[in-house]
C-alpha cells in the first residue's frame, strides 16, 4: 500500500514548474540580497532627478574638487536626529595652487528632506522642484565635487541611469536574435543549418576595431553622444548574437532526438511549441548564466569603448565615463573620491551575478 | 602619403610648443661678435682623456675645429661652467624622438642659432653672408670640424642632401621643398651656396630651428654613399644582401632620422647613439662635438643621456619619485600640484616656465560649411562675435588654469614686440557680456526660438554646432569644451560635443568638413603664418586649397592641366581673404624684423581680431619644468627661437651639468 503523502510533499507534487522555481529563488539568499540591491539602483535611476540634491551640469566654481562633506548627528557632543554638514570654506594653496578646503565650523548646515531646488523634468516631461533632500545657505557634496564644481553624487545617479539602461537593449537584441536564429539553425537543419552558420563565421570574422571606427565615422555627426552610443550598441549587438547562437543550436542538435521530443512531435505539438515548451526550458539555466553574465559585461564594455571616442563621453554621464576622469595619477593621490563610481559599477556587477547564481538554481528545480 | 602625414603630425607638433618672443632688431648680415675662449686651450672630459690616453682616440685640438663654437647658456636660472661626468636620466612616453633631450640628442644641432635678444647667430657653421638682393646666401663651414666617426664635416654633405636625396624621386627625405631654391653651389670644401630665384631672406628663419639640422640640410656622405646607386654600381646587390628589395629602401633604412635605425651613422649632436631597444635608448658624448664653453671646455658636460620609454601615467610617477633628473615635454600643468607637492620628498624643483602659447584653446568655425544656411551664420562677424563675448574666460581661468594663464582673444602671445593689446586682454568682444552676445545674434537675425529655448535658422532648423576635437587631447581642454557648450547653450545656441579619433578628426579638417574645432592654436611660430598652412585656414579650407593651387600654378610648380577637371580644387575665396594671403605672402618676402616686417605682422594681427576668425579663451599657459636638485644651469624661461620651450630646452641640454 501506498504511504499517503504529506500536505508539503504533496504541495511539492501538484506544483507547477514557475511555482517551484519561485520558492527555490526565495531560499537563495545571495540572490534576494542582488535583486534588492537592483531594485534600489533602478528605482533611483529612475528617479535620479528627485533623489539627487542638484542638476547633473550645475557648477559651483568655489567648490572645485572639494572633498565629501561627513554627514553629523553629534553638534559638540550633543546628538541630534537631524543630519547635518559644516560649511566649507576654500581657498588656493599660493604655491601648489590646489584648493584646501576647510570645515567653517559657525556654519550648520542641516540637511532637510523634500526641499524645493533647482527646476527639473522628470524623463523630460513632467516639471518639479522637490528634492528628496538639500540643506539651505549652502551645499552639500556628499561624495565631493569634481574639476567643475559639480556635485559628485548627483552626477553619479544620474549616471546609473544610462549605464543600467542602454547596455540592456543591446543584450536583449543580441539574446532574442541569438535564441531565435540559434533554435532555427539547430531543430530544422539542412540548408537552414547551412546558410545561418556561414552568416556566423562571416559576422565573426569581421575585426571589431575597424568596425567601431568606421561607425563612429558612419554615424550622423549631429546626433549628441548617448544616442550614438546607443546606435552602436544595438549595431553591436545585431552583429554579436553569434556566440549564444552556436550554442543554442548545439544544446538544440543534442536535444531534439530525445524520447521527450518525440513524444511532443507525437501529440501533435507545432514546432514552435516543441522549441519553445520543451527545447528551450532543458537549458534555461544556461541562458540565465549568459544573460546575467552579458549585463555586467556591457557596463564595463561601455567605459572601454570611451577610449575610441565611442562611448558615453562628456558632458553625458555614464559611470564609465565618469571614473574616466578619474584615470591618474593626480586623482588617485589627491582626489580619490572621483573613484566612487567605480564602487557602482562593482556593487551592480556582484549583485547580477548573485541574481544570475540565484536565478540558475532555482531554473534547476528538481535537482 | 605616409611620409606627408607624418611630416604633418610633426609639424604640428612643432607649432604646438614653440614661443615668439620680444627682442631688438638686429640684421641678419652682421652676426654679433661672439665672446672668445679665454686662452685658447681647450678641455675636454676626464672620460675623453683617458680614450686619448689609451691611444683610441686622437687628441683633443684634432677633434675640434680650427674655430670652435663657444657658447654660453642664457635662459637658465645661474648660468656657470659646469663639472664634467654623470649619467642624465629622462623619461619618454612614446618612441617619437621628441621627448625630454632626445630632440637634442637624435637631431639638435642646427646651421642657425638665436642669442637671448632674438638675433639669429650662426651655429654649427662658421659665418655666412646674404648677398644685397637676398637671393644668395653663403656659408662658410668651420674648418676641421669632423662627424661623430671623425670624418671631415664639408660642403658636400649639404649638396648630397640636396641633389642626391631631395632631387631623387626614390630617397625619402625631409628637403624644404617649399623654398623657392634655385640650387647649391659648393665653392670649395668649406664654403657653399644657397642660391634662391627670388629674394628669400626667410632662409635663415628656416634654418634657424630643426629646419635647419640634419633632417633637411645635410647628410653624412662619406657613411651613406655606399648604399646609393650614384656612388656604388653594386648597391642592389647590397641592399639585396641586407634584405632590401632595392637600393633606394635600404638608403632610407640608413638614412632614417627620428626616430634613427642605424644607429652607427655619424651625427653632429652633442651625444650619439650608444645603445636603442623598444624601451630605452642611451646616448654617449660625441667626442667630435664642435662646441666649446667660454672656458674652452668642450661641450657638452654630462656623459651619457639615458631616455626609458613609459606609460604617459607612469611618466608622472618616475617624476614623482625623482628618477626623472629632467622632464618637461610631457609634462602637464594639470599636475602642477601634485609635482609640487612631491617636490621635497622627490628632490627636484618644478619651475613654471611662463607660457608662450596664443591660445590654450581656441575656436575656428568652418566658413566653408557644406550647409548654405550655417555658412552664412559662420561668414558673419556678428555671429563670431556674438560667440566670442558669450564665453567666461575668468571662469575658464579659475577654473580650469588655477588662475594663471591669461584671459585673452587667439592671438600671438604679449611678449612679441610687435604686440597690441586690443588683439589679445584687451580685445572688445573678450569680456564676458550674453546680453551683447544676444543683441548680437538677434541682429544677426536669429530671432525665432525653438520648444527648448534654442534660436532656429530662416528654414525653422534649430542652430547647432558640433564642436569636434581630438579625443587625444589632454583633460583640460576636453574641460574646457564642455564649458563653452555651457556658455554658448546660454545664448541660445546647441551645441554637441564630438571628440573623434586623432585620425578620423585630422582628415576631416583637412576635406573640410567640420563644423567648429576647439584646438590648442599657439601663433608662436612665426614660419607658421609665413606659408599659410592647412593649420591656419582651418576657418576656411576650401579656400585654402585654392590658394595654395592658384599659388603652385603661379610658380609655375604646376599647371592647370594637373587638377581634376582643368580647374583649381577648393572654392575662390572673396577678395578680403585673398589679400589677407597676400598679407601674409608679403611679410614671407620681407626681411626678419625689417620695418617692413613689423608692419606686416601688425597688419595681419589687427586683420585677426578684427574678423575674430579665431575664437580664443585663454593663453599662455605656463608649463611646468621639472628638475634635479643637483642638475645645474637649468632652463628657467623660454628664450625667442624658432621653437620655444621645445628647443631652448633642447638647445640647452649641453650646458646641463651634476653639482
Amino acid at each position: 500500500m501506498r504511504r499517503p503523502e504529506t500536505a508539503a510533499e504533496e504541495q511539492y507534487f501538484v506544483a507547477s514548474q514557475w511555482q517551484l522555481m519561485r520558492r527555490k529563488f526565495r531560499k537563495h539568499r545571495l540572490a534576494l540580497f542582488g535583486i534588492s540591491v537592483l531594485g534600489v539602483l533602478y528605482i533611483t535611476a529612475l528617479f535620479c532627478e528627485f533623489f539627487s540634491p542638484y542638476d547633473i551640469y550645475e557648477r559651483y566654481p568655489d567648490y572645485i574638487f572639494a572633498a565629501p562633506q561627513r554627514l553629523r548627528f553629534f553638534d559638540d557632543g550633543r546628538f541630534q536626529l537631524r543630519p547635518f554638514v559644516y560649511g566649507l570654506k576654500g581657498e588656493r594653496h599660493p604655491e601648489t595652487f590646489r584648493r584646501i578646503y576647510t570645515e567653517d565650523r559657525t556654519r550648520k548646515l542641516p540637511i532637510r528632506f523634500f526641499v524645493s531646488g533647482s527646476e527639473y523634468k522628470l524623463w523630460t516631461v513632467f516639471p518639479g522642484r522637490i528634492h528628496l533632500f538639500g540643506v539651505e545657505d549652502g551645499q552639500v557634496f556628499l561624495f565631493g565635487t569634481d574639476k567643475l564644481g559639480r556635485d559628485l553624487f548627483s552626477r553619479v545617479l544620474f549616471a546609473s541611469r544610462i549605464s543600467l539602461s542602454i547596455g540592456l537593449v543591446g543584450v536583449s537584441i543580441s539574446f532574442v536574435l541569438g535564441c531565435i536564429l540559434g533554435g532555427i539553425s539547430g531543430y530544422y537543419g539542412r540548408a537552414f543549418d547551412t546558410v545561418i552558420q556561414r552568416v556566423i563565421e562571416f559576422l565573426i570574422s569581421i575585426p571589431t576595431i575597424p568596425l567601431w571606427m568606421a561607425l563612429s565615422a558612419a554615424l550622423p555627426p549631429d546626433w549628441p553622444p548617448i544616442r550614438i552610443y546607443f546606435g552602436i550598441t544595438v549595431i553591436l549587438s545585431i552583429i554579436g548574437w553569434t556566440e549564444l547562437a552556436r550554442v543554442v543550436r548545439g544544446r538544440i542538435l543534442q536535444l531534439r532526438e530525445e524520447d521527450f521530443v518525440m513524444a511532443a512531435k507525437l501529440s501533435n505539438a507545432t514546432n514552435l511549441s516543441v522549441i519553445l515548451r520543451h527545447l528551450l526550458p532543458s537549458f534555461i539555466s544556461y541562458l540565465i548564466v549568459y544573460l546575467t553574465l552579458s549585463i555586467p559585461g556591457m557596463i564595463l564594455g561601455e567605459t572601454a569603448l570611451s577610449f575610441l571616442g565611442l562611448g558615453i563621453r562628456p558632458p553625458a554621464v555614464s559611470w564609465g565615463a565618469l571614473l574616466k576622469e578619474g584615470q591618474n595619477i593626480r586623482t588617485i593621490v589627491q582626489n580619490p573620491w572621483l573613484l566612487i563610481p567605480g564602487m557602482f559599477v562593482v556593487v551592480a556587477v556582484l549583485a547580477f551575478n548573485f541574481l544570475g547564481d540565484g536565478l540558475r538554481d532555482a531554473a534547476d528545480p528538481y535537482k | 602619403m605616409k611620409r606627408s602625414a607624418t611630416f604633418g603630425v610633426l609639424v604640428m607638433l612643432c607649432g604646438s610648443v614653440l614661443a615668439f618672443g620680444a627682442g631688438t632688431t638686429a640684421t641678419e648680415s652682421e652676426p654679433a661678435a661672439e665672446p672668445m675662449a679665454a686662452s685658447g686651450e681647450f678641455n675636454e672630459a676626464p672620460m675623453l682623456a683617458a680614450m686619448v690616453a689609451a691611444g683610441d682616440l686622437p687628441p683633443l685640438l684634432d677633434r675640434l675645429p680650427e674655430e670652435p663654437a663657444v657658447l654660453w647658456p642664457f635662459a637658465v636660472d645661474n648660468p656657470e661652467i659646469g663639472k664634467y661626468g654623470g649619467t642624465i636620466q629622462v623619461f619618454a612616453v612614446d618612441n617619437n624622438p621628441w621627448g625630454d633631450l632626445l630632440e637634442e640628442t637624435e637631431r639638435g644641432s642646427y646651421i642657425f642659432r638665436t642669442n637671448e635678444d632674438g638675433e639669429i647667430l650662426p651655429d654649427l657653421i662658421r659665418d655666412y653672408e646674404v648677398s644685397d638682393d637676398e637671393t644668395v646666401f653663403t656659408l662658410h663651414l668651420r674648418k676641421g670640424m669632423k662627424w661623430s666617426d671623425g670624418a671631415p664635416f664639408v660642403a658636400d654633405d649639404f649638396v648630397f642632401m640636396w641633389k642626391d636625396m631631395a632631387l631623387n624621386e626614390e630617397v625619402k627625405s625631409w628637403f624644404n621643398n617649399d623654398e623657392p631654391l634655385e640650387r647649391i653651389v659648393k665653392v670649395d670644401d668649406y664654403t657653399l651656396r644657397y642660391e634662391f630665384k627670388v629674394p628669400y631672406p626667410t632662409f635663415v628663419l628656416n634654418a634657424v630651428s630643426w629646419r635647419g639640422g640634419d633632417w633637411m640640410r645635410f647628410a653624412p656622405k662619406h657613411y651613406l654613399e655606399k648604399w646609393h646607386i650614384e656612388y656604388n654600381e653594386d648597391a642592389n646587390e647590397l641592399a639585396k644582401s641586407e634584405g632590401f628589395e632595392n637600393w633606394w629602401e635600404a638608403f632610407n633604412h640608413h638614412w632614417q632620422v627620428a626616430p634613427s635605425n642605424d644607429i652607427d651613422k655619424p651625427m653632429v649632436q652633442p651625444w650619439v647613439f650608444e645603445e636603442f631597444t623598444s624601451t630605452y635608448r642611451t646616448f654617449v658624448r660625441n667626442p667630435y662635438y664642435y662646441a666649446v664653453d667660454r672656458a674652452g671646455n668642450q661641450l657638452p658636460y654630462i656623459d651619457r643621456v639615458v631616455s626609458s620609454i613609459v606609460d604617459p601615467e607612469v611618466y608622472n610617477l618616475k617624476i614623482m619619485s625623482g628618477e626623472a633628473d629632467l622632464a618637461f615635454m610631457n609634462t602637464s600643468f594639470q599636475n602642477y600640484p601634485l609635482y609640487k607637492e612631491n617636490e621635497e620628498q622627490g628632490g627636484y624643483r618644478v619651475v613654471l616656465i611662463p607660457g608662450m602659447t596664443g591660445a590654450a584653446v581656441a575656436y575656428h568655425l568652418n566658413q566653408n560649411h557644406s550647409d548654405p544656411l550655417q555658412r552664412e551664420l559662420y561668414q558673419d562677424v556678428r555671429f563670431r562675435r556674438a560667440l566670442s563675448t558669450a564665453i567666461n574666460r575668468d571662469e575658464i581661468n579659475e577654473s580650469v588654469y588655477f588662475g594663471v594663464a591669461t584671459p585673452r582673444q587667439a592671438t600671438i602671445p604679449s611678449a612679441a614686440s610687435y604686440y597690441k593689446p586690443e588683439w589679445g586682454e584687451d580685445h572688445p568682444y573678450a569680456g564676458y557680456d550674453p546680453d551683447a552676445a544676444n543683441r548680437l545674434l538677434d541682429e544677426v537675425g536669429l530671432t525665432e526660438r525653438d520648444g527648448d529655448g534654442f534660436r532656429k535658422r530662416s528654414d525653422g532648423k534649430t542652430v547647432q554646432l558640433i564642436v569636434g576635437y581630438s579625443s587625444g587631447i589632454s583633460g583640460a581642454e576636453e574641460t574646457v569644451h564642455e564649458l563653452i557648450k555651457e556658455y554658448w547653450e546660454e545664448i541660445g545656441l546647441k551645441v554637441l560635443l564630438k571628440p573623434e579619433e586623432y585620425a578620423i578628426y585630422f582628415e576631416r579638417v583637412q576635406a573640410g568638413e567640420h563644423d567648429v574645432i576647439g584646438t590648442a592654436e599657439g601663433f608662436e611660430h612665426e614660419f607658421k603664418y609665413f606659408i599659410v598652412s592647412p593649420e591656419t585656414i582651418r576657418f576656411g579650407p576650401l579656400w585654402h586649397q585654392w590658394l595654395r593651387a592658384n599659388q603652385s600654378v603661379q610658380d609655375g610648380k604646376t599647371t592647370l592641366a594637373d587638377y581634376e577637371g582643368g580647374t583649381l580644387p577648393g572654392e575662390e575665396p572673396p577678395q578680403k581673404i585673398k589679400d589677407f594671403y597676400d598679407l601674409q605672402a608679403r611679410k614671407y618676402a620681407s626681411t626678419y624684423r625689417s620695418p617692413e616686417y613689423m608692419a606686416l605682422s601688425q597688419e595681419i594681427f589687427d586683420w585677426y581680431a578684427e574678423e575674430t576668425v579665431l575664437i580664443g579663451t585663454v593663453g599662455m599657459v605656463p608649463t611646468p619644468l621639472i628638475a634635479a636638485d643637483n642638475l645645474g644651469n637649468v632652463n628657467v624661461e623660454v628664450f625667442w627661437s624658432a621653437a620655444g620651450l621645445y628647443e631652448s630646452g633642447n638647445y640647452l641640454s649641453k650646458f646641463l651639468f651634476f653639482k
